[in-house]
């Protein structure tokens, strides 16, 4: 009955965070606990290292994403691969990919780059169909990538090791690059798109151009996997990264621009972390009440294959992804489903990379998708155009999602090793 | 930005601060520790409690400015009148889930007194929470304001 209540509100746009602690502060008072117990959770949070990796990975996220970082690397790709039939479309994959992983994931990628790299396809005479998709699809493209805030997230709601699941997310990533890339190479030959090279002396000029941005990810791992530092310390040093180079060096921001991009970060660090908080109140209760076990309990006298259980996990996932905010998501989801894929003999971070790889997908999948809201907005298109154009794309990636989720030695080979 | 009430100022300014604050700590702390293998005992804890208050601070401004995590994908469906009464009601039972936060908070802050515990340094950990009930107090201030917006705007324009 909570459950229902709760989810009305959700639904009538009550915030998200609003409606987890109601459910919380609810139960607790049934159960008769004394309610400070939600904010002891809340202020457990003030115990979690890893947290100091989110706001300065969002500030690192906001300040690349106001420089001009996007058409550098718009810039070096074109050059990179504009000769290769098909070229720019793998380059567009590329960027996105690229840039996601460099924002953090914090779902500025069509917005920032939409505007640069739907024209440069649009000239490249490929069908405006098939450009239209490619970039809708690949606005979360690059989210297994590190330093992806939903993964250090998962990493802290889980209590898995960040720095493994930095790891593990490599492989799967780069099979969702690859498996978009030779479809783009395939319609590139298909349609004959011209092919277009700045010519290989543009270059070394290009791959300068971008080489601060290109370097920050050398940062990033020689730093954690170096043993140097703690993911939340290469957080602060990317931040104090793009600080330097977006306004000392390359000066594209001024101090007097930084005070709004700083608070800009923090208000979705902000709308993060109240959810985070609310949700480690309503994950206490749920371990209290046991509702894992008994849900696990309920679902083993169902499910007996471990294959039948990934499925279902799959379809629960994509249609959480296309529902709610990733987030969120991963906040309410996660502590439900992990002592159940435990059971199941599933990897703690396998299941986090199978539960991206949907969120991923998810955010591109009809009818309510975020990707195909923004990108509506952002080109200016009637959403059911989006849909049909988007569908060759999530076909594949739904492919890539069967063998990430089957294979789990492609996200666990490097971690076990 | 200059056009902005003072308050809204201040209150972005504070925000800006602890994000220096943290930024400065937190590399401070990576440069003496390889260099000198020097560590703070302390600095530690006052680098999460600045994530703490970093993060409820964030959220403040988040209220104001409309920026707060909801689930609007069956809102996208109604017409945008219908739309801001709902959204209105949303905001006012919010408004009064987080009054009721902002009281159990005090609560919790009162309890924390008593125990005596410390939070980093000797700064005693009741101090530290106290941005508990003010945010949750603020907040509900801001949600019960939009949604009065809302209400009006919604009869407005009809």
């Amino acid at each position: 009955m909570s459950s229902l209540l709760a989810t009305l509100a959700a639904l009538a746009g009550v915030p998200l965070f609003v409606v987890i602690s109601a459910m919380a502060l609810l139960h607790f008072s049934i159960a008769e606990i004394d309610l400070t117990v939600v904010f002891i959770e809340m202020y457990r949070l003030a115990e979690t290292p890893t947290l100091t990796a989110i706001p300065l990975f969002a500030l690192t996220g906001f300040l690349l994403a106001e420089s001009g970082a996007a058409s550098r690397l718009v810039r070096f790709s074109q050059a990179l691969l504009g000769w290769l039939p098909g070229g720019l479309a793998i380059m567009a994959i590329i960027v996105c990919a690229l840039f996601t992983a460099l924002t953090g994931a914090s779902g500025m990628t069509i917005v920032a780059l939409g505007g640069l790299l739907l024209p440069a396809l649009r000239q490249q005479r490929l069908p405006d169909s098939f450009s239209l998709g490619l970039i809708t699809t690949s606005g979360s493209l690059g989210l297994l990538f590190p330093p992806s805030l939903p993964l250090i997230i998962y990493g802290i709601v889980s209590e898995t090791p960040v720095d493994q699941l930095f790891i593990a997310g490599i492989a799967p990533g780069l099979l969702l690059v690859g498996a978009l890339s030779c479809y783009s190479l395939f319609q590139g030959r298909r349609c004959a798109a011209p092919e277009h090279s700045t010519g290989w002396r543009e270059l070394p000029q290009a791959f300068v151009a971008c080489g601060w941005e290109l370097l920050l990810p050398v940062v990033i791992f020689g730093g954690i996997y170096g043993g140097f530092i703690a993911v939340s310390e290469a957080a602060a040093l990317s931040a104090l990264y793009a600080l330097v180079v977006v306004v000392l060096i390359r000066r594209e921001i001024s101090i007097g621009q930084l005070p709004k991009i700083i608070c800009d970060s923090m208000v979705l660090v902000g709308g993060i972390f109240v959810v985070l908080a609310a949700a480690m109140a309503y994950t206490n209760y749920l371990i209290d009440a046991e509702i894992p076990t008994r849900l696990l309990a309920y679902i083993e006298t169902h499910i007996s294959s471990r294959l039948l259980f990934l499925i279902l996990l799959n379809v629960f996932l994509l249609a959480v992804g296309c529902m709610i905010d990733m987030f969120s998501a991963l906040l309410i989801v996660v502590p439900l489903i992990l002592p159940i894929a435990e059971a199941y003999d599933v990897h703690p971070i396998h299941l986090g990379i199978i539960f991206l790889t949907n969120l991923e997908i998810g955010y591109s999948t009809p009818p309510v998708g975020l990707n195909l809201f923004i990108a509506s907005i952002r080109f200016e298109q009637p959403v059911h155009r989006l849909y049909r154009v988007s569908l060759p794309f999530l076909l594949i990636l739904l492919a890539c999602l069967v063998v990430i989720t089957y294979w789990a030695d492609l996200s666990l080979f490097f971690v076990e090793s | 930005m200059s056009g902005q009430p003072i308050l809204y100022r201040l209150e972005t300014g504070f925000l800006v601060l602890l994000v220096v604050c943290l930024l400065v700590l937190t590399c401070g702390q990576i440069l003496v520790r390889n260099l000198f293998s020097i560590t703070f005992l302390g600095t530690e804890s006052l680098v999460r409690h600045l994530v703490l208050w970093i993060g409820l601070a964030g959220a403040l401004v988040a209220t104001r400015l409309d920026k707060h995590i909801r689930i609007d994908a069956a809102l996208r469906l109604l017409p945008s009148r219908a739309r801001a009464i709902v959204l209105s009601g949303a905001d006012f039972f919010a408004a009064a889930l987080c009054s009721y936060l902002a009281y159990i908070a005090g609560r919790f802050v009162l309890d924390e007194r008593a125990f005596g515990t410390t939070a980093f340094f000797a700064v005693p950990a009741w101090i530290a929470q106290l941005c508990f009930p003010l945010v949750f107090g603020l907040m509900a201030l801001r949600f019960f304001l939009e949604g009065g917006r809302r209400l009006r705007t919604s009869t407005d324009h009809p």
